[in-house]
């Protein structure tokens, strides 16, 4: 083939140009420490590591999320501790109060009493970064007040059953306070299913005891009789020990015919319903958001984790013992209901935060798996490249050296 | 036989050697002339004269000075000129559009789509909180501004591929006027019997030029005329040639001829890449970025009106952002200026964040075409990133097989200066020997006058 200068030239920078930008590449990598640095340097590297960037921003976020949660319940497990602990010495001091050598100090309990009343109001107004921990989701006003009588303890908010839940992971949501409602309140809850293959006018009774803060029964007793399909009627009765009737109530229930999910209490979307008699000091509510309409013929149940009311509880033996009555039976059986409640708030706050650091744990150890994935796909081996560019360098010299020899001699030189 | 006859066939091969020296110093002194082609004398013996019953040769003289030229290679360099500057024009373009988009990085509008929906997330942990409230306004702002950078980046970078389409025509304007110069200077020189080597290699060199502006053919025709038509249209020959205008119509560029009424199908050459970049891919890229900037206002909003404010009283029914429209948009300016208005609870309760969480968990939503916000973002990164990869390597496989051809056309045409001295000393001696022989003839002559 026949060779002109211009070939030399041509071939020689060429050569040159293409190594000077391989060069060129290999220290840009080696500068930014990354194998990626625009999109086009690896098309399907740059998608991955969007998605592993995303990923651990959202792990960041989670986690944040836990420990804001844990920091929350807390404060909630210590508020609890405090108020089972007041629970616990009353319960000691209407034990002591049994003795009749302790007749003479009634008084003396009597403001116990009132000291335990205020602490717990107290402990029931905590909070945490301003938010009240067992006012449900309603930070507006201090959810529990005494009244200025010292007779009752008011409720300032409408609502203190909302509960507060956090994003664990992206699929998971987990609820981290107790509300003032399960906290405090009396609820009559049911759970179970209603059978779709009941025939219309089938009906499930249930009956529940409650108690006044005096420590007086009453029964609360509720009916379901399926009025249509997905539909029944609730028909409630609360009587007082004597058989008097102090409530009569009826309202309907319906479910979703496709989910079975309950659609809500007389045509709202309500599953709540609150029943209060002032004249018995009853105040109570009933909960049938867990009930389903279903073709499995599991039982209803219903169940009330406390049957009383603590503030009126207290306030009631407080106010006994004033006038030198001793707390009763049904009064002390209620201090010890209330005591296990609180015990089993403060197990289930436990569980909730097992649940916080098993998943911290868990996307703690995703965020090493998905660093280590990032560095692989984009950090960079510094020997490798060092190397690369050692090579490019060499490959460099001899090529200047070459052309130093070779580029400017032709027979015109030695004419 | 007359001695002078000597003398004339002496002086004759002095001027014909004198000539071909002076064609060799052409092709030295242009050795480095990229659009050069070598020249060579053809030489031939000159017409034998009879000389009573003998023919005699009357000496060299000069056939042709042909230029040394490969037309096929001429052809295939013109060819993937076309391809490699569109390729090469493309991914220059992709660069520019690649840059803004900041991936990946913390600057990057993958990033910004994350933080903003983690820090709805956040809020969800304690939505009173005025700084975590005012972590989501921030977030949201730089959001906004990423997308409208973006937006206008590439509306800037469409805008000037506009200008440079204008620039580029010109340029072929500029081409196609020098070409129909060429075409009469060579073929009136043709007519007058001289060679126009030169000229026809300045107007090869401008039709390769031009091929890397734009997609074209060339013809020959019988007057040495090179006829080359641009995107299907005649644009010059001997006689005419065409002036073209870019014509914007509907937000697309066109190629048309000076009457307007002719529409250029051109796909090739760095004319070719303006406008399908101008015309094609920056209005698909900003469509895939209007799509996720679109549904991300309009799903936000749509969560957002629902929600109650941390005011006293709550309100309801406000937009987060404001009504998208070609890649602007902006944080509601109530809430900007207090961020309380910040929709998290689902019911009215300051402490409920419903709102918050239903955000936040549009993140994981396939929410556009069965992706979420971010998979679709990466589809678009990734596509164009692809694209780009390709149009990088069609570059760089054009130009390897560019260089190969200059390569072959460099070893046919262009000037060695090896060669070049063997001639020169070729036509030197030839040249002494000539001489030589008039001062034998000279001598001869003096020779016989001595005699006399």
């Amino acid at each position: 083939m026949r060779i002109s200068d211009r070939n030399v030239q041509q071939s020689f920078l060429n050569h040159l140009t293409s190594l000077r930008s391989s060069m060129g590449e290999v220290q840009r990598k080696i500068i930014t420490q990354k194998k990626v640095n625009k999109p086009s340097d690896s098309p399907l590297g740059s998608g991955k590591i969007i998605g592993f960037n995303e990923r651990l921003k959202s792990i960041t976020s989670f986690k944040k999320n836990i420990e804001n949660g844990i920091a929350f319940t807390n404060y909630s497990i210590s508020a609890l501790e405090g108020i089972q602990n007041q629970t616990q010495m009353m319960i000691v001091d209407t034990v002591n109060l049994k003795n009749p050598t302790n007749a003479t100090s009634v008084q003396d309990y009597a403001q116990k009493f009132n000291n335990y009343l205020d602490t717990i109001v107290n402990l029931a107004n905590s909070q945490f970064e301003g938010q009240y921990l067992f006012a449900g989701t309603d930070y507006s006003v201090k959810p529990y007040e005494i009244s200025a009588s010292g007779q009752s303890v008011n409720m300032n908010s409408s609502d203190l059953s909302g509960e507060k839940s956090i994003k664990t992971t992206n699929n998971t949501v987990q609820k981290i306070n107790i509300t003032g409602e399960e906290l405090f309140g009396s609820v009559l809850k049911y759970t179970g299913n209603f059978n779709t293959a009941d025939a219309v006018g089938t009906s499930k009774s249930f009956t529940q005891k409650v108690f006044d803060g005096n420590g007086n029964e009453y029964s609360i007793e509720m009916t379901f009789a399926k009025t249509a399909e997905n539909n029944y009627s609730i028909a409630t009765g609360v009587k007082d020990a004597n058989d008097n009737i102090l409530y009569t109530g009826n309202n309907s229930i319906s479910f979703n015919p496709v989910t079975g999910k309950i659609n809500g209490l007389d045509g709202t979307t309500s599953k709540k319903l609150n029943i209060n008699i002032p004249s018995a000091d009853l105040n109570f509510t009933f909960d049938v958001n867990s009930l389903i309409e279903s073709g499995k013929a599991t039982a209803v149940n219903s169940s009330m984790d406390v049957t009383g009311n603590i503030f009126e509880t207290i306030i009631k033996i407080k106010a006994n013992l004033k006038n030198g009555n001793m707390p009763n039976d049904n009064q002390m059986k209620l201090l010890g209901e209330f005591n296990q409640h609180f015990l089993n708030k403060i197990s289930e706050l436990g569980n909730i935060q097992n649940n916080l650091n098993s998943a911290s744990e868990l996307l703690q150890r995703e965020e090493m798996e998905v660093t280590d994935l990032l560095s692989k796909e984009n950090d960079l081996d510094m020997a490798e490249y060092a190397i690369e560019l050692q090579n490019y360098q060499n490959a460099l010299e001899v090529s200047y050296k070459i052309s130093s020899i070779m580029l400017p001699k032709s027979l015109l030189d030695y004419i | 036989m007359a001695i002078s006859r000597i003398y004339d066939i002496a002086r004759r091969s002095l001027s014909v050697y004198q000539s071909a020296l002076t064609v060799t110093s052409h092709n030295v002194s242009n050795a480095n002339n990229p659009a050069f082609s070598r020249q060579r004398v053809l030489l031939t013996s000159e017409t034998p004269a009879k000389v009573n019953s003998f023919t005699m040769g009357a000496g060299v003289k000069i056939a042709d000075i042909v230029r040394v030229r490969d037309q096929m290679i001429d052809t295939q360099l013109r060819k993937f000129s076309q391809s490699q500057s569109m390729f090469d024009k493309q991914n220059q373009i992709y660069s520019k559009l690649e840059v803004l988009l900041s991936e990946p990085s913390d600057l990057g509008l993958s990033s910004l789509i994350t933080s903003f929906f983690n820090s709805w997330g956040e809020l969800s942990t304690n939505p009173t909180s005025v700084q975590l409230r005012n972590n989501i306004a921030n977030s949201g702002r730089q959001l906004t501004n990423r997308f409208n950078e973006l937006y206008q980046g590439y509306n800037k970078i469409k805008a000037e591929l506009k200008n440079e389409a204008v620039q580029v025509t010109n340029e072929i304007n500029f081409y196609v006027k020098q070409i129909n110069t060429l075409n009469r200077q060579i073929f009136e020189a043709q007519s007058r019997g001289v060679t126009s080597n030169d000229l026809m290699d300045q107007r090869d060199n401008v039709i390769t030029e031009l091929s890397k502006l734009v997609n074209l053919t060339v013809y020959q025709d019988e007057n040495g005329s090179a006829n080359v038509s641009i995107g299907g249209l005649l644009a010059v020959d001997q006689y005419h040639n065409i002036d073209f205008k870019v014509v914007e119509d509907n937000g697309k560029l066109f190629l048309k001829d000076g009457s307007g009424n002719t529409t250029l199908s051109i796909n090739e050459g760095e004319l070719g890449a303006i406008l399908k970049s101008h015309s094609q891919d920056i209005p698909s890229f900003l469509s895939s970025l209007d799509s996720i900037a679109q549904s991300i206002v309009s799903n936000v909003n749509e969560i957002h009106k629902t929600g109650y404010t941390y005011t006293n009283p709550p309100h309801s029914g406000i937009n987060f952002f404001s009504e998208y429209e070609k890649g602007a948009f902006a944080i509601d300016a109530g809430i900007l200026s207090d961020v309380r208005m910040i929709a998290a609870s689902g019911d009215g309760t300051d402490g409920n964040n419903a709102i918050a969480m239903n955000i936040a968990g549009l993140k994981d939503q396939k929410t556009i075409s069965g992706l979420t916000y971010l998979e679709k973002y990466s589809s678009f990164i990734s596509d164009m990133a692809s694209y780009k990869n390709m149009l990088e390597k069609s570059s760089e496989s054009y130009k390897l097989v560019l260089d190969e051809l200059e390569y072959q056309k460099a070893s046919y045409s262009s000037v060695s200066i090896d060669e070049e001295m063997m001639d020169i000393l070729k036509y030197q001696k030839s040249y002494d020997a000539s001489a030589k022989l008039i001062k034998i003839a000279d001598q001869l002559i003096e020779t016989l006058l001595s005699i006399v």
